[in-house]
């Protein structure tokens, strides 16, 4: 077992503390009395990987071993999920990789001819050959890409089948080769609760339209799923076995992990290279910097291994992670302090639509159970919310920002005058098709899903943010902390209580 | 003057029931001298000779003449209904223009000739034609009538020529003969013509409007040629005039001109036993008091100097502080010329008068100079960022330091503009280009009064108006505060700060407080079916061009090691695609795809959609992309027009209804290196865009166009909205003059070298780009994915 979570409560002797903001790092001061939420200290990783894959595989929970469910001449599709968060080490294979290798070998020894790989991509953008070639190492990529290795595709409805109807009747409509395989075979990640994705694989395999259907039905009436029925099977013949691979809350491995470590346990040697860095973040220009996050955000480790029957392997990692899980805090602050890194793997800053979606979800769906804090509250968020668009991932994004949100904030008059226009463009259609762009609509759920979040909160003030963009959605900016607890007493008072959340959000919010 | 309202004007009552006909009545001292005459000569008869405009008859002219301002004191005394009985009674119209003068009345007791050009520096013949001819003309007419009118010739002071020291009242003394230099001048205007069509002429002529709009296209240099060579004729016949002057003793063809017709009046009319004076006023300005003080219409010959001065453009200038500037008010200069029409000499002895100030009240260059600064002092311009121009202390360095210092700012700042149109465009470039073409109009505006007014301020020549001075002392003393024309009644100082500054820097004020164009907002894009919005793609849809896009390509097909040798090669045609881009857009596009030799277009088009493609779409500018997007949701049709290759437009040809690109010859699937036809840049484009339209019943003038070369001009005009995206040099000062909206698109901010490592870590597939030498290459097999097949670019339609 490893060291729990613990709340550091900031008194005179406490050093600066490790803030991320955008691609730097900071050493800030928080004000005396401030608690300092720390993450557990991570599992052990698993050491023999492949053992462990082995076991899950050939004792599943509820399920006959894998090797059992495929048959010569079935019709197999492998489905992994791309939350595109940093996954492991940047050495070590990825852990998905490892997996998808052991069920095609498997597959292979059954005499499985008909498999094909699919990422769940949902309304994120297709991945290129390059993330593939990284998600699935270079064998499996050659062996399969790109006739046998794709990313779904939620706008081909040549290859969208209806399996149900949705409440409000519209088509359920999922991925066509999962729905007409014998088996589906799905690798899940996880690394916090919350964050585990949906029980049903196959949200991630449906149709734009089912999608759009879906979040507007969840808006409406919270906790409905429709895809309930989906679970184990999809449609009426694929059967879904589910390999779920939990992973280490935090960082672990490369040199700069210590910046998750607590500041007064450091090292000389840590001191030394946080000195470096601090000194490197000034004098490097931003595009450098975005060098530094990302050594500073990899390494993930490996904390369990589940395969089996969905329904029962969901309840499992559920739990698992909840283990891993931080310490309550005892009641929810008025003011809330987070730090939001620029993630290496996406190779790219965070669009300011995307950075500030993250930092709300971290609200509700950070690395307690309840909000740290309380409604009516001030959220405090570390980060330049550059107006920085990927030219290729985010052309919705960047025309959402330039156009809808400079006229409104408010979901619900963005979904009744834009959402349609964006979801039947060609143009994003053709981009999300052929290219590599996210769907037209996932600005627009990326926006909903930080709605609960500005709701539940009071003000919103980012530290250091772009005063343009943080003002076009309807945040503040202030300059320095001591400038947004100032800005932050209209509503809270002049001696809030203040929870800062230490090191950076588990993963990118999903939000489709 | 209140006081003389309705007075009875007692015995003293000149040119009592006479009939009086005026030329030039239309122009500045013509309104005034019938102003006077209608308010203060009631028993006259006029009949004005006025030249048709245009469809407004002489009747219409008079008509819109009587509601000018200087009839508005008059208009309020006597009333609406007096005005229209004097117009229908008083006065007569002849219509006729100064070369052909129908028949004149025959029962003139006076015929005031003011009638004359109004420039300074017209060319030769035109000058001639109105000044010399127009009087010819006019007492030719008169002499037919058989009558015997008192003509009064106005002219000028400034006939007295380039002398120093007091010029008197008599007749020239000089042995010009006026019908040679006319003849002279009319040939001068054939020479001229001819000797502009000389190949040696026309081959400059080509040779500059080829480096002025060579990139626009062949059609566009014909017609800057031709507009070139008139602009060469007028210059050159200004240059015969000005040069004639002087080699004769006059500053300018305008006095030199006034001179010879001074001896036509002399010739024709007194020569023929008929009584004649000659009024020759100096710089005439606003009234001191009639009809009212301050009256000018519009800028007189020192007017513009001074509003530059208050403007503070004019930082030094180049007159003798010492020199007299000879003003004269108006009312001065029109009461002189109706008591010199009342007062006829003898036949055989022709008088003649100096309406003057400088003989006995002189205003000194420095003195007017004094009073300017006081003024603008105190009564500064406004500026456009809401503060006041401060105007400038003059130290008077003397001519040659000024030209000195005026050329080398010429120099420089030609130096200055012709370096930024070969620099690369960006907004740093086109800010500084702003500036320098404001700098080269307010150095233009320099020189050109720095010429003008060179003969004024410069001038030591005083104009002695004794007989004038005489005539004035016959009348009646409590007739002079309405008739007189005494100059020593000016005081300068009250003159020019209460009168004549405040009526010049009002009418500055009224034209300059015109409301400006407000910056325009983004509004939606009017909704029209039959309208266009054409693109052009390399720097305007795509922030990059066609070597780039090769490049990529190149880069994409070719194994790592291969690059540097690529790039080097890439490097070093470089000057030469760059000196064929200069030239014409045509050319490079030709010599360049030459490169393309021997590419299998099947492989390409599979590099392009596995690889390229999206490198490619990495360079569109979000800006354009929304653009493209508004103008389709405007029902507008969206076509995307380019020179580039078509299988390289491809990625973005879902975007636009239409793409029009180039295609490549092919031969088995290889490319040859030529286009399968010429591409469709400049004013091929253009034609193309004509024709288009044409067949597709699109509305031109309601369409839109994105360009950003130069090279687009041709087709960018043809169109009602046409719009310059991060403009070239050439083109944004195009778009500046035209008032065209200029676009200022961001590019994404995602570097080439971002670009390149995106290229480096793409999983190499086997495409070969080039075929091997050998024939029999299998073909690739393409498009393995039919979800994701490219859309085809659409057949081009020319």
């Amino acid at each position: 077992m490893s060291r729990p979570g613990f709340v550091l409560s900031v008194d005179a002797q406490t050093p600066p503390l490790v803030v991320f903001q955008g691609e730097k790092v900071l050493l800030e001061r928080m004000p005396t009395g401030t608690n300092v939420l720390y993450p557990p200290e991570p599992l052990a990783g698993i050491r023999s990987l492949d053992a462990e894959i082995e076991k899950a595989l050939n004792s599943p929970v509820d399920s006959e071993p894998l090797a059992a469910l495929l048959k010569r001449g079935s019709r197999v599709t492998v489905v992994f999920e791309d939350l595109s968060q940093p996954v492991t080490s940047r050495t070590a294979p990825d852990v998905r990789q490892r997996v998808i290798e052991h069920v095609l070998e498997r597959a292979a020894a059954a005499g499985v001819d008909d498999l094909e790989l699919i990422a769940a991509t949902g309304l994120r953008r297709r991945l290129t050959a390059n993330d593939l070639q990284r998600l699935v190492g270079e064998r499996v990529f050659a062996s399969f890409y790109p006739d046998h290795l794709q990313s779904h595709d939620a706008e081909d409805a040549a290859n969208l089948v209806e399996v149900g109807r949705m409440p409000d009747g519209t088509p359920l409509e999922v991925n066509g080769r999962v729905v007409s395989s014998d088996l589906v075979i799905s690798v899940r990640l996880a690394t916090a609760v919350g964050n585990e994705g949906a029980a049903s694989v196959a949200t991630k395999l449906a149709g734009a339209r089912t999608s759009r259907a879906l979040v507007s039905a969840q808006a409406t009436a919270p906790g409905l799923d429709p895809f309930e029925n989906l679970v184990n099977a999809v449609g009426g013949t694929a059967q879904v076995f589910t390999i779920d691979v939990t992973l280490t809350p935090e960082p672990t491995g490369p040199v700069t992990a210590f910046l998750s470590k607590r500041e007064r346990e450091w090292t000389l040697a840590e001191r030394a290279l946080s000195a470096g860095l601090q000194a490197a973040t000034r004098v490097l220009p931003s595009r450098a910097r975005l060098g530094l996050a990302q050594v500073a955000g990899v390494g993930f480790g490996v904390t369990s291994v589940v395969a089996g029957k969905p329904s029962s392997v969901h309840p499992i990692t559920q739990s698992f992670l909840a283990q891993q899980q931080l310490g309550q805090v005892d009641q929810a602050a008025d003011v809330a302090i987070f730090g939001i890194p620029n993630p290496g793997q996406v190779g790219t800053a965070l669009n300011p639509v995307t950075a500030a979606t993250l930092a709300l979800g971290q609200v509700f769906h950070g690395p307690t159970a309840d909000p740290v804090v309380r409604r009516g509250g001030t959220a405090i968020i570390y980060h330049p919310l550059t107006p920085w668009f990927h030219p290729l991932y985010h052309p919705a994004y960047s025309d959402f920002f330039a156009e809808v949100l400079s006229q409104s904030t408010d979901p619900g008059v963005i979904a009744a005058e834009y959402e349609e226009k964006f979801a039947e463009d060609t143009w994003y259609r053709h981009l999300y098709q052929t290219s590599y762009a996210h769907h037209a609509l996932h600005p627009f759920h990326a926006w909903y899903s930080a709605a609960p979040a500005i709701e539940h909160l009071g003000d919103v003030i980012f530290v250091g943010g772009d005063h343009a963009s943080t003002r076009r959605m309807g945040f503040k900016a202030a300059s320095t902390l001591a400038d947004a607890l100032e800005m932050a007493s209209d509503s809270v008072g002049l001696d809030p209580s203040i929870t800062y959340v230490h090191g950076a959000p588990v993963s990118l919010s999903e939000v489709s | 003057m209140s006081e003389l309202v309705g007075s009875p004007l007692g015995d003293f009552s000149p040119l009592e029931g006479q009939h009086i006909m005026l030329t030039g009545a239309t122009g500045f001292v013509g309104q005034a001298i019938l102003e006077k005459l209608l308010a203060d000569y009631p028993s006259t008869r006029m009949t004005l000779l006025i030249r048709p405009k245009g469809s407004l008859t002489g009747q219409a002219r008079l008509k819109s003449l009587l509601r000018k301002p200087v009839f508005s004191k008059w208009r309020e005394r006597v009333g609406q209904d007096e005005v229209d009985r004097s117009m229908t009674e008083r006065i007569s119209v002849v219509e006729s223009s100064m070369g052909s003068v129908a028949s004149l009345p025959d029962d003139l007791d006076v015929l005031i000739h003011s009638a004359s050009t109004v420039s300074f520096d017209p060319p030769i013949d035109e000058a001639f034609k109105t000044n010399v001819g127009g009087a010819v003309g006019l007492y030719e007419a008169l002499l037919r009538t058989g009558s015997d009118p008192h003509v009064v010739h106005v002219s000028t002071a400034y006939v007295g020529g380039i002398n120093k020291g007091t010029a008197v009242e008599a007749s020239l003394n000089h042995t010009i003969d006026w019908r040679t230099e006319m003849e002279a001048a009319v040939a001068a205007r054939a020479q001229v013509e001819a000797s502009s069509r000389r190949p040696e002429v026309l081959r400059k002529l080509i040779a500059q409007a080829r480096l002025d709009n060579g990139k626009v296209g062949p059609h566009a240099v014909a017609v800057a040629a031709e507009v070139g060579r008139s602009e060469w004729v007028t210059k050159r016949l200004v240059d015969y005039g000005r040069i004639r002057a002087q080699s004769v003793g006059w500053a300018d063809v305008y006095s030199f001109t006034k001179s010879m017709s001074e001896r036509v009046a002399e010739q024709l009319w007194a020569g023929n036993g008929h009584r004649l004076s000659v009024v020759r006023p100096a710089i005439i300005e606003s009234a001191l008091r009639h009809p009212f003080p301050g009256w000018i219409d519009g800028f007189k010959v020192a007017d513009p100097l001074i509003i530059a001065y208050g403007r503070g453009l004019v930082p030094e200038f180049p007159g003798l502080p010492d020199s007299i500037l000879d003003i004269i008010p108006v009312d001065i200069v029109v009461n002189a010329t109706l008591g010199v029409s009342a007062n006829p000499p003898a036949v055989g002895d022709p008088q003649y008068y100096h309406l003057s100030s400088g003989g006995r009240n002189p205003l000194t260059f420095r003195d007017i100079y004094e009073n300017v600064l006081k003024y603008f002092r105190a009564n500064p311009i406004p500026d456009d960022q809401g503060g006041h121009i401060r105007a400038p202390y003059w130290a008077f360095p003397g001519p040659r330091a000024i030209n000195r210092t005026l050329r080398t700012g010429e120099r420089t700042n030609k130096l200055l503009q012709r370096t930024l149109l070969r620099l690369p465009s960006t907004a740093t470039t086109r800010n500084l280009q702003r500036a320098a073409s404001a700098r080269q109009s307010d150095l233009d505006l320099l020189r050109a009064y720095s010429d003008l007014y060179q003969n004024y301020t410069q001038a030591e020549i005083i104009y002695d108006d004794s007989k004038t001075a005489a005539l004035n002392n016959t009348l009646p003393a409590g007739e002079r505060e309405r008739f007189g024309f005494d100059a020593t009644e000016i005081d300068w100082d009250h003159y020019l700060q209460e009168v004549h500054f405040p009526a010049v820097t009002t009418l500055m004020r009224t034209f300059s407080s015109r409301p400006r164009a407000k910056a325009r907002g983004e509004k939606p894009l009017p909704h029209n079916e039959n309208a266009a919005a054409i693109f052009d793609l390399e720097g305007t849809v795509l922030a990059s061009n066609v070597i780039e896009q090769y490049l990529w390509v190149r880069l994409a097909s070719l194994d790592k090691s291969k690059w540097p040798g690529e790039i080097a090669n890439l490097v070093s045609s470089l000057p030469r695609y760059l000196a064929a881009d200069r030239r014409d857009r045509g050319e490079f596009i030709r010599t360049f795809v030459r490169r393309y030799e021997g590419v299998d277009e099947a492989a390409l088009r599979e590099l392009i959609h596995d690889t390229v493609g999206d490198v490619l779409l990495q360079r569109m500018r979000p800006e354009a992309i929304r653009q493209i997007r508004k103008h389709k949701e405007a029902g507008h049709r969206t076509i995307l027009v380019t020179g580039a290759i078509d299988v390289l437009a491809e990625p973005f040809s879902s975007l636009f209804d239409e793409v029009v690109a180039s295609t490549m010859h092919s031969q088995n699937g290889i490319w040859t290196g030529y286009l399968s036809k010429p591409p469709l840049v400049d004013e091929a484009r253009a034609a193309w865009l004509r024709l288009y339209a044409e067949r597709e019943g699109i509305d031109l003038s309601k369409s839109y166009a994105y360009g950003d070369s130069h090279a687009d001009r041709a087709w960018l005009e043809l169109v009602g909205n046409p719009q310059a995206v991060n403009p070239d040099a050439a083109l944004f000062s195009h778009a500046s003059t035209k008032h065209w909206r200029i676009h200022q698109w961001t590019d994404h901010n995602h570097s080439r070298i971002d670009t390149v490592s995106e290229l480096l870590r793409a999983p190499r597939l086997p495409a070969r780009l080039s075929a091997p030498p050998v024939p029999a290459q299998p073909a690739q097999p393409s498009a393995q994915n039919p979800s994701t097949a490219v859309p085809s670019a659409k057949e081009t339609n020319s």
